[in-house]
């Protein structure tokens, strides 16, 4: 679960960071203020994609137990 | 060291390896970072070429030296490699938590709030991330079979 989360942290950081260079192009140029926005952007993502994957778990192993 | 003896298993020469690469792969992108932004100067054929030779001659070594047992008897992986394993991943994630809000709060701090950034370094910031944590990740391997951790001690 907390490898779902992180793997997926690091894919939605590197999407993040080729957004702009994409968008603006590699000449063009980004406020470094955005930075800390980026990073806990993806953190919360990260904890979605964490609870999701304990739910989704949870579920999947409830159903033969007992 | 594995089973008392000096011989170092697949973990340990993987550590090694991957940490001598990371090392010459930042020298070399300090090397041609100085150049560009500090000196201002593009490097002449030598310049690019035989920093790129070493790291691939050395890289192919270090390929040669990981894959080759050193006794037919040799363990790929047994509960201890793993074991140092998961601490070292863990290790990985804790320095990830403090590297990546740094890396998105030095730029800020250095360049004020109003400074800005060209697109093109931020894979470059990403990737030197990486390389950190990962370096991180390879010494705390490297760093549990010093101590001997993993043998059942805590």
């Amino acid at each position: 679960m907390v490898m779902a989360s992180y793997t997926s942290a690091w894919i939605l950081l590197t999407i993040s960071i080729l957004i702009p260079l994409l968008v603006i192009e590699p000449d063009g140029t980004i406020a470094v203020w955005v930075f800390p926005f980026i990073v806990l952007e993806v953190f919360f993502t990260a904890m979605i994609i964490y609870s999701a994957a304990v739910l989704i778990q949870y579920g999947w192993r409830d159903k033969g137990n007992e | 060291m594995a089973g008392g003896t000096k011989a170092m298993n697949r973990a340990q020469k993987n550590a090694i390896s991957a940490l001598v690469f990371l090392f010459l792969t930042n020298t070399m992108f300090a090397y041609v970072f100085f150049q560009l932004f500090v000196l201002k100067k593009t490097p002449g054929f030598a310049g690019r070429f035989l920093p790129l030779a070493i790291l691939i001659l050395t890289s192919g070594a270090l390929l040669v030296w990981t894959l080759k047992r050193q006794s037919p008897k040799e363990v790929v992986s047994d509960e201890r490699d793993k074991l140092i394993d998961n601490r070292a991943a863990m290790a990985f994630l804790a320095s990830s938590l403090i590297v990546i809000p740094a890396i998105s709060v030095i730029p800020r701090l250095v360049l004020g709030d109003n400074g800005c950034v060209p697109t093109w370094s931020l894979p470059l910031i990403n990737y030197g991330a990486l390389v950190i944590l990962a370096m991180i990740y390879f010494a705390a391997i490297l760093v549990q079979y010093f101590f001997r951790r993993g043998d059942g001690d805590k």
